[in-house]
């Protein structure tokens, strides 16, 4: 605010320099000139009519010749205030609409406004750089968990694509257009404000997101910081001063594609479990296995065929640079979007195609093109631009790869649910029947048309109070007793417990009729208003004890006293 | 030999000496405290508040509240005068003067601060 302040006092100074000299020199005249003689005495203005004549004259007003009529040597010098203080305001006026279109001016306003509104954040926000592609899912991910974020992005167009989408936001996203690799920005945009609690750099540029992941381990050290990189250099570069998450998109699409060629129930489980809760599940198309034809030696076909080969899947590749290095074993100099390309590689035989070019026009030719050759194809096409999204989606392929939203889809699962990596990390090392049993089994408890909620009820004193009073006054609390309804005791809440934790001792899907003790942590999954009432039970001493004792208790002291109920009958349970 | 600290300093000092010039003199003599001096005094302590502005040390900071200070006390006399002699019944007494006159030794004060704080800032430098 002093910036703006010191620039507009800077600019001033002459305008009131001008306007000053202009009405001492206009009051002293006007106060020294003689008036219309009156018995045959000279009469004299007076400084405080002196100044009354000039201010309306000067600001074209023109009241008239108060408090009496002019003599002629008055009037001359009358003249001569109107055009001089008339002109001297006219430059007044036009230095001040100057300043307030100087540009360097209104950016020094833009800034203290986006200022001032991340400083009046009360609640943790995160902080994101980079508005591309997935810098916008991502948004639109968080904000669905009314999540707040901050938004830097280098390019003005991209922020005003922000304020336009900000009326489809739950809620308000500041946006800034500055540079993020510059630290005082960063600090602007709230890095150390107390209550940041994450960066996220994603950004187009590994260098920059490198920049921006230092700059918040070096200026704040407590924020957790995920950054995008795509380079194996940048990666462990990024990785060495700590940062806690490093994504690639290219590297994460491929590890699902191989799980879901290892391991079709896994990857069932995961991307049903990590949707966002609420909304509908379309079982995903599963890839089958057999050959593969990966079209585009990038870095994304690069780990595909990796990933494909640890898989024992043959690939063929068809790449139109001739200078990759090392070139794949078996390789097809070609484009793949000629029908002889692909019938050389063999499609009339394979199994699934991979249009993995950085150039959406090639992928969609290439997939055009397949398609016509063999009908039976399983097709992934890799979408570059979100511009592209109506031709990809009529193009009706089984998978459609558009890194911005693996990105989006990706951190949102890391900063939403946490627990829930935990848990599909340590079901990972069971095999496809044991997931398949465990998807049966949601489908009989909750249902899987829709998305669950994931949530962790914790026995501790700020998230679950009333069973650690349970527990404390010694009774016996067990998971089953949280999967009832509070409301209705008949009847089972549609939830499953996945995960339990002791300490550091977890356990995958714990047994209904687990104790529980102070500071246990377990992972819940339900449909709808399940979360809600299993909070309240944890929330509410009354309600829990309703279940515990598997009766109505009377809610007012008196009705208590009254009915003759005792507080040691819980001795029953 | 720098042109903006002469104009700087000399409308400083200007407007302390002619402060002072207004202030001296019998306390409710009108014919000691003449209106034309208190009309100067205000231009040039005008004048000098404006050169003030935009200074972003700390120093300058308070060498402009000080000005500030002794615009408001010399406005508030000129309304004094101004008030007495067209408004009230009266017209100007000499507790009428007396008050004016003490107003303007406030700003004499306020102006006295002002030109030690040049002072201190112009030793500062020599250092």
């Amino acid at each position: 605010m002093d910036q703006i302040i010191w620039l507009i006092l800077r600019r001033m100074r002459q305008p009131l320099l001008v306007l000053i000299g202009v009405y001492s020199v206009a009051v002293l005249g006007m106060v020294l000139v003689p008036g219309i003689e009156q018995d045959g005495q000279k009469t004299h203005m007076d400084f405080f009519h002196a100044i009354y004549f000039v201010s309306y004259t000067s600001t074209t007003i023109g009241f008239g010749e108060l408090p009496t009529t002019f003599s002629s040597s008055q009037r001359m010098w009358a003249m001569v205030c109107i055009y001089m203080s008339v002109i001297g305001w006219i430059y007044s006026i036009g230095a001040i609409l100057t300043l307030i279109q100087d540009p360097t001016f209104r950016q020094a306003l833009v800034e203290r406004r986006f200022a001032n509104s991340v400083r009046k954040i009360k609640e943790p926000f995160y902080l994101l750089c980079g508005y591309g592609e997935a810098g916008v899912a991502l948004v639109q991910a968080l904000t669905h968990y009314n999540i707040r974020v901050v938004v830097i992005d280098k390019n003005q167009d991209r922020i005003n694509e922000l304020s336009l989408h900000d009326q489809k936001f739950p809620v308000f996203v500041p946006g800034l257009c500055a540079d993020a690799e510059i630290p005082q920005h960063m600090l602007e945009a709230g890095l150390k404000h107390p209550s940041c609690s994450r960066v996220i750099a994603l950004t187009e540029s590994d260098a920059i997101n490198l920049k921006i992941a230092i700059t918040s381990k070096l200026l704040n050290p407590k924020l957790k910081v995920i950054a995008r990189s795509g380079h194996e250099g940048t990666k462990s570069n990024i990785s060495s001063f700590g940062t806690e998450n490093i994504v690639d998109a290219f590297e994460i699409f491929a590890e699902t594609i191989a799980l879901a060629l290892h391991s079709p129930d896994h990857y069932l489980l995961r991307e049903f479990l990590s949707g966002i809760s609420g909304t509908h599940f379309d079982k995903p198309p599963v890839p089958p296995r057999g050959m593969w034809i990966v079209c585009g030696y990038g870095r994304f076909g690069r780990y595909l065929v990796n990933h494909l080969e640890d898989e024992h899947l043959p690939t063929v590749v068809i790449e139109s640079n001739d200078q990759v290095e090392p070139p794949p074993h078996g390789m097809i100099l070609g484009r793949g979007t000629e029908a002889n390309t692909l019938i050389e590689a063999g499609i009339k035989g394979a199994a699934g195609i991979i249009a993995g070019t950085d150039n959406d026009p090639n992928n969609l030719s290439i997939i055009m093109t397949a398609r016509e050759l063999n009908p039976d194809l399983f097709i992934v096409a890799r979408q570059n631009s979100e511009a592209n999204a109506a031709l990809f989606e009529a193009l009706d392929a089984n998978i459609v790869m558009n890194p911005g939203q693996v990105l989006a889809k990706n951190i949102r699962g890391l900063v939403t649910m946490p627990k829930l990596s935990e848990f599909l990390e340590r079901v990972s090392q069971y095999d496809n029947e044991w997931a398949r049993g465990l998807f049966n089994r949601l489908e009989k408890v909750v249902g899987t048309d829709i998305v669950p909620d994931i949530w962790v009820i914790k026995v501790t004193e700020d998230e679950g109070p009333s069973i650690l009073k349970a527990i404390s006054r010694g009774n016996e609390v067990r998971i089953e007793h949280l999967m009832i309804d509070p409301y209705q005791r008949s009847i089972d809440l549609k939830a499953l417990p996945l995960l339990f934790a002791r300490g550091e001792d977890l356990r995958l899907m714990p047994a209904k009729i687990t104790t529980l003790r102070i500071d246990d942590r377990i992972l819940f999954c339900g449909v709808g208003h399940t979360y809600q009432r299993m909070r309240l039970l944890a929330n509410d001493d009354y309600l829990l004890e309703q279940i515990l004792l598997d009766r109505d208790i009377p809610r007012s002291g008196v009705m208590r006293w009254v009915l003759g109920y005792k507080k040691d009958a819980q001795a029953e349970i | 030999m720098n042109l903006e600290k002469v104009i700087f300093g000399f409308f400083i000092v200007l407007a302390l000496t002619l402060n002072f010039g207004f202030f001296i003199g019998e306390m409710n003599n009108p014919s000691h405290h003449p209106v034309y001096e208190l009309f100067v005094v205000i231009v040039v302590n005008l004048i000098a508040t404006v050169l003030k502005f935009g200074d972003r040390t700390q120093i300058g900071a308070v060498l402009l509240a000080t000005s500030l200070v002794a615009d408001l006390q010399l406005i508030a006399a000129a309304l004094v005068w101004a008030f007495a002699v067209n408004i009230g019944q009266v017209g100007m007494t000499p507790e009428i003067m007396a008050s004016i006159v003490s107003l303007s030794g406030g700003a004499l004060l306020a102006n006295i601060v002002s030109v030690i704080l040049l002072i201190l800032e112009t030793i500062m430098i020599l250092r």
